[in-house]
């Protein structure tokens, strides 16, 4: 089973889709987050608007992309990657790192690219297991 | 339940539209139907085109405007198909009717899903399969807890992203022969049998 629908060409390319819609994600959270700190926002505020912002322009680009990505495939991994990019700026932040639009924006894609890795992992993983599963029942 | 169906009708197909990357993942799993074949929450009927032609099936949804919905698709299939105005957990068929049983995003949407489990078990034949493609609670903690924090708003209107569907199939009556990955342990492509 799984044979036509797991082919080469689809797996890549929506392995492409997958890592550019989380690089983009990532890159509009760490956008926001780069946005209220240049309007000089309280560390509390900026955590806690920041985040909910990043979110709610993450829900809505993964509605945007459902059709092509799926929802759940696009929902589930960009919610948690706009979760954790303003949480990772935060502790930069605290860290005292500055950072320019551009190492905000290049920081945010490289979470974003991070994120897709560590789905990919997961994923042979759960493929592996799951199969297993299967086998011993 | 029937009304908040009724009005996700309306723009069902706009919102789901994950048919292109879940499509074949479908078509591979709907081939194994054979013999008399329970389709249950037919939706707007986008699954009906995944379907392998010349089935005999008997479609069911809990929702009229759905069933409305899905008509052009049951009239394009090549194939012998009817629908059927029915609740899952409360099924008008007589025990051991089918041989197939399809379900397909379904699990995450019946109010009690060990109890349709269970209509589906009575009705299915002796040795007879049920085809699922459904998503469930991961196991993954983080993707898990992302998947509780959807659920705040999805059950509000009618679907739990967070279902521990294995379980509730096993707890059925139903033994898991396959279980393959669609999407990471969320989606997945699951064959029981009723031994």
């Amino acid at each position: 089973m799984m044979h036509v629908a797991s082919s080469r060409g689809r797996r890549i390319a929506f392995a492409v889709g997958d890592c550019l819609f989380l690089m983009l994600v990532s890159m509009m959270a760490a956008g926001i987050m780069q946005l209220l700190d240049a309007w000089g926002w309280p560390f509390v505020a900026m955590s806690l608007v920041g985040m909910a912002a990043a979110m709610l322009v993450q829900m809505l680009l993964a509605v945007a992309v459902s059709p092509l990505l799926g929802s759940i495939e696009s929902m589930t991994p960009s919610m948690v990657i706009a979760m954790i990019t303003p949480m990772a700026m935060d502790v930069m932040h605290l860290l005292g790192g500055e950072m320019t639009w551009a190492e905000a924006l290049a920081f945010g894609a490289a979470m974003g690219a991070g994120m897709y890795l560590l789905l990919e992992w997961y994923g042979r993983s759960c493929r592996r297991r799951l199969s297993r599963t299967a086998a011993s029942v | 339940m029937t009304s908040i169906w009724d009005l996700r009708a309306r723009v069902y197909d706009v919102c789901e539209g994950s048919d292109l990357r879940r499509g074949p993942y479908k078509a591979e799993l709907f081939g194994a139907m054979t013999g008399r074949v329970l389709f249950v929450a037919v939706g707007t009927g986008l699954d009906i085109a995944r379907f392998p032609p010349g089935r005999r099936i008997v479609g069911v949804d809990i929702s009229p405007k759905m069933l409305e919905r899905a008509e052009p698709r049951r009239r394009d299939y090549r194939g012998e198909m009817r629908f059927v105005r029915a609740d899952a957990q409360n099924l008008c068929f007589r025990d051991a009717t089918f041989d197939t049983v399809v379900t397909s995003c379904t699990l995450c949407s019946i109010p009690d899903p060990v109890r349709a489990l269970r209509e589906l078990l009575r009705v299915l034949r002796s040795g007879g399969r049920m085809l699922m493609f459904e998503h469930v609670r991961s196991r993954n903690p983080v993707f898990g807890w992302t998947l509780d924090l959807m659920s705040l708003w999805t059950r509000r209107v009618g679907t739990e992203m967070n279902r521990d569907t294995l379980s509730n199939v096993r707890k059925a009556g139903f033994r898991i022969e396959r279980i393959e990955s669609v999407f990471l342990d969320i989606i997945l492509a699951i064959q029981a049998l009723k031994d």
